[in-house]
């Protein structure tokens, strides 16, 4: 008695839930990559920015006493 | 060793339950009377579908606290509901034409429901992409949450067409109409992929905060030395 049963079908359920679960883990991989890659790039941006900092304070005098001369 | 945060603790939970659900699904719920084991790919697409229309709600929201605020965290916030229901929706279409195929012999035609379904999917694509064209943040701010306000009058669509029109898509069912056995599995993925949306919101909501302190904090501009 399969009349009107759809008999099989197994390949199109597993790769359903093959296809939620790749996806579902393939966003969570690029978010995590996105994530480290942020923070990589502010962490460089924040050293470059402390070291203008204190390349400023070694130069200040040195414009300062420029300034006066002009 | 770092501790868990309750972020990471929300996606533990999300995938916990979504094995739990796919296993009742696969290996204890019985095959339906007449659409046999093909019906377990319900107990997947249906949590996909519920949860990215819910996510686009929450969009439509954030989207009206960006505008009224005028804060930043809400721009990231949406923009973040925004991709984690693109990927919803692209799961959602995805596991539907696998169930289209063995039930109605095609993998997608122009019914209403599906086309509404892929009309909000390129709505809120359209969304980003308008996103990434404008550099100015207060403007970006305000064209994203305009354009998600308009793209959202698009989800009431997509649930309420199969009762409005005809459509070859099966209208809501009940709990009163399904068995148990076949209800249960969906209602844990459901609450599965509800917890890893969230998640998904916050871990994006984070690297948007971060970018926006990465423009922010520019290096100074190298000093020049009059010769």
């Amino acid at each position: 008695m399969t009349e009107g049963v759809i008999v099989g079908g197994w390949s199109y359920v597993i790769g359903a839930y093959a296809v939620v679960a790749i996806g579902l883990a393939m966003y969570a991989v690029s978010l995590f990559q996105r994530l480290r890659s942020v923070r990589r790039q502010l962490a460089v941006q924040n050293l470059a920015v402390q070291k203008a900092g204190q390349n400023d304070r070694v130069r200040a005098p040195e414009r300062g006493r420029t300034e006066d001369d002009s | 060793m770092k501790p868990i945060t309750w972020q990471h603790a929300l996606g533990a939970l999300g995938l916990g339950l979504l094995v739990w659900g796919s296993a009742q699904a696969l290996l204890v719920a019985p095959p339906d009377r007449h659409m046999g084991d093909v019906s377990r790919i319900i107990s997947i697409h249906v949590p996909c579908a519920w949860v990215g229309l819910l996510v686009y709600t929450i969009a439509m929201v954030l989207a009206v606290g960006s505008l009224w605020s005028g804060r930043s965290r809400w721009d990231a916030a949406l923009t973040a509901a925004i991709e984690t229901g693109l990927v919803l929706t692209a799961l959602m279409l995805l596991t539907g034409m696998l169930f289209a195929r063995p039930t109605w012999g095609v993998w997608w035609t122009w019914d209403v429901r599906l086309t509404t379904t892929l009309l909000a999917f390129v709505l809120f694509a359209g969304v980003l992409t308008m996103r990434s064209f404008l550099e100015e943040p207060r403007r970006r701010a305000t064209w994203t949450a305009v354009a998600t306000i308009i793209a959202w009058v698009d989800v009431p669509l997509v649930y309420f067409c199969v009762r409005w029109m005809r459509s070859i898509h099966q209208v809501q069912s009940s709990p009163d109409t399904i068995d148990a056995a076949i209800y249960w599995p969906m209602r844990i993925n459901a609450f599965a992929v509800l917890f890893l949306a969230l998640w998904f919101i916050v871990l994006r909501t984070r690297v948007e905060r971060l970018r926006e302190e990465v423009d922010e904090v520019a290096p100074p501009a190298p000093v020049v030395t009059a010769a």
